[in-house]
């Protein structure tokens, strides 16, 4: 039996069994980070207490406590999720020592649940990108071919799910940094509504963007995770106060009842077209069993990518303001005085895309500007969840791609910022419209893995999971595995 | 049309240091990128009349102990007692 190819109700299973240890198990993900990640660069640092961790979890197990929801079960955190002690970089140099004074309420409920972080993975600086190339200390490959990137910005979070390194990681998605590469990766990736999981403790990008989500190989699994975070948190007052409803019960109902709308914005100018055709397929799955295909539009979609790139860089630009050498992380002394610990600290601890990124969003804000960028961006951000609004009354969830390419090779657009932001297309509007939205694994186009994204109406992430399941149930993908 | 930045202008806001060479990158860039986000001002917004998030809730006003300051202070690059050193602000 291959310890790291379990599913969350596989593992606890052979532990309720005695087939096998949570010590066992640890050491098996850990043998394969040892062996596979050297080639591919996903993991930044192995956590000491894994192993310890793990034995906790036995003792706990064989004294007859009933298992918790998610008893030793192995799991990646993105580095830009602190925990208590250790080393959190948010793939920057400017944090490249920071050791976090506290643990982000995502990971701490992971934790009370008794899962087991054994890896912390790679990302873009502060989450800016779309193939985890601008990390300070490592690009990430991507197992299908190691010549391409994973995407981005959680890249590291979605290898090391498909490379058998964790049954489950966290990542964060402010545009689509689980969604795309989970598309990229063959995995599962999953953004909930903002507002469903805290964001105490995930090194902000843009504050009204921002959420935290599990990376998976089945909708079940993110499922059981998800669960297990949800929830109103004290510490991050943009969280909802009614208690989040069970998505677990109801995950095979299947779709005989849906409305399935697909929004004619997501399949035309710059999605290659046989992505499209893939996609296309995949809703015909779901017309047979019964769901009704609703085609829709979201009018103001094209327009979706420049109002992202106005409000995101910011937000951003406000957030990095407290990266200024003072209170923790990298700081120039040497230079002179107050004024120039802050530019030569941000100068040598900040890369390009996050140079660029504070500066556009500079001046989006900047006196004279605001109005005609940020705030309008803000107006038609308005719009779009409007139109969102309108289309989830006449269908139950929206079907497109996930991203707009497969995988495409390293170094092929770092030198464009443009054409990097493109990759964003199809998923930020789940984002600006503050509604749950999940990428799950729909086929291959030329060998590489195309995803299938989803979207469901804000705090419907029951319904949103059913439609998910439910294409794993009648379809193989997601169980492919990268040679 | 390009939009006009002042890239010194807005490193100066944003304080970061950019040498000689970023500056005339970020100087080819940054029009390019604006001039792609700016086709937003074309676009008249129709009335909408939902906010875009939830109203904040807000928690009780109550003083409650906080054991992270030594591990806070600890991260700290100049510390004094319980504060973070800092160069003079007004010199």
């Amino acid at each position: 039996m291959n310890l790291t190819q379990l599913t969350i109700a596989e593992l606890q299973a052979g532990y309720r069994d005695r087939k096998f240890s949570c010590t066992e198990v640890v050491t098996a993900y850990q043998e394969q980070i040892a062996k596979r990640d050297g080639a591919l660069g996903a993991i930044l640092r192995q956590p000491a207490m894994s192993l310890d961790q793990a034995k906790e979890v036995d003792q706990r197990l064989a004294s007859g406590s009933s298992p918790r929801p998610l008893e030793g079960v192995p799991v990646a955190i993105k580095d830009n999720l602190t925990m208590t002690g250790e080393i959190a970089t948010a793939g920057s140099r400017i944090l490249e020592n920071y050791r976090a004074p506290y643990t982000a309420t995502s990971v701490q409920r992971l934790i009370d649940a008794g899962a087991v972080p054994v890896a912390r993975t790679n990302l873009d600086e502060f989450a800016m990108g779309t193939s985890t190339e601008t990390s300070a200390f490592q690009p990430t490959k991507n197992p299908w071919d190691t010549k391409l990137v994973p995407g981005g910005s959680s890249g590291g979070s979605a290898v090391a799910v498909a490379a058998d390194f964790a049954v489950g990681a966290l990542g964060s998605d402010t545009g689509g940094s689980i969604r795309q590469p989970a598309a990229f990766c063959n995995v599962v990736g999953f953004k909930p509504t903002y507002g469903r999981i805290s964001r105490y403790g995930l090194i902000a990008l843009a504050s009204s963007l921002d959420q935290v989500g599990p990376f998976t190989r089945t909708v079940e699994d993110a499922a059981r995770m998800y669960q297990v975070m949800a929830g109103f948190d004290p510490c991050d007052l943009t969280t909802r106060r009614e208690p989040p409803e069970d998505v677990l019960s109801g995950l095979s109902k299947g779709v005989a009842d849906m409305k399935i709308g697909l929004p004619k914005e997501f399949f035309g100018e710059g999605v290659d077209p046989e992505i499209a055709e893939v996609v296309q397929a995949a809703a015909k799955v779901y017309e047979e069993a019964g769901a009704t295909l609703v085609e829709v539009s979201i009018p103001h979609a094209p327009l979706a990518l420049a109002t992202y790139y106005i409000i995101q860089p910011a937000e951003a630009s406000s957030n990095l303001a407290r990266f200024d050498g003072i209170r923790y992380g990298l700081s120039v002394r040497e230079a002179g005085g107050l004024s120039e610990i802050y530019r030569h600290t941000r100068a040598q601890g900040f890369g390009a895309e996050v140079k660029r990124r504070i500066m556009i969003g500079t001046f989006s804000l900047s006196a004279g500007y605001a109005d005609a960028y940020y705030h309008q961006a803000n107006r038609v951000r308005a719009m779009l969840r409007e139109e969102f609004h309108r289309a989830f009354d006449q269908v139950d969830v929206l079907l497109t791609p996930t991203s707009p390419t497969v995988a495409f090779p390293l170094q092929a657009k770092i030198q464009d910022p443009l054409t990097m932001y493109l990759a964003d297309l199809l998923t930020v509007p789940a984002n600006l419209a503050n509604i749950p939205a999940i990428s799950i694994p729909t086929g291959f186009v030329h060998d590489l893995p195309v995803g299938l994204q989803l979207m469901g109406r804000e705090w419907d992430e029951a319904t949103l999971l059913r439609a998910a399941a439910f294409y794993q149930s009648k379809t193989d993908w997601h169980t492919r595995r990268p040679a | 049309m390009h939009v006009q930045t002042d890239v010194p202008k807005i490193a100066e806001l944003a304080r970061i240091t950019l040498t000689s060479d970023e500056a005339a990158t970020f100087s080819e860039q940054l029009p390019r990128i604006l001039d792609y986000v700016s086709q937003l001002q074309a676009v008249t917004v129709e009335q909408v009349a939902a906010t875009p998030m939830s109203p904040i809730a807000v928690r009780a006003d109550a003083v409650s102990s906080s054991h992270v300051v030594e591990a806070i202070l600890a991260e700290a690059p100049e510390r004094q007692d319980r504060f973070w050193k800092v160069k003079a602000v007004f010199s």
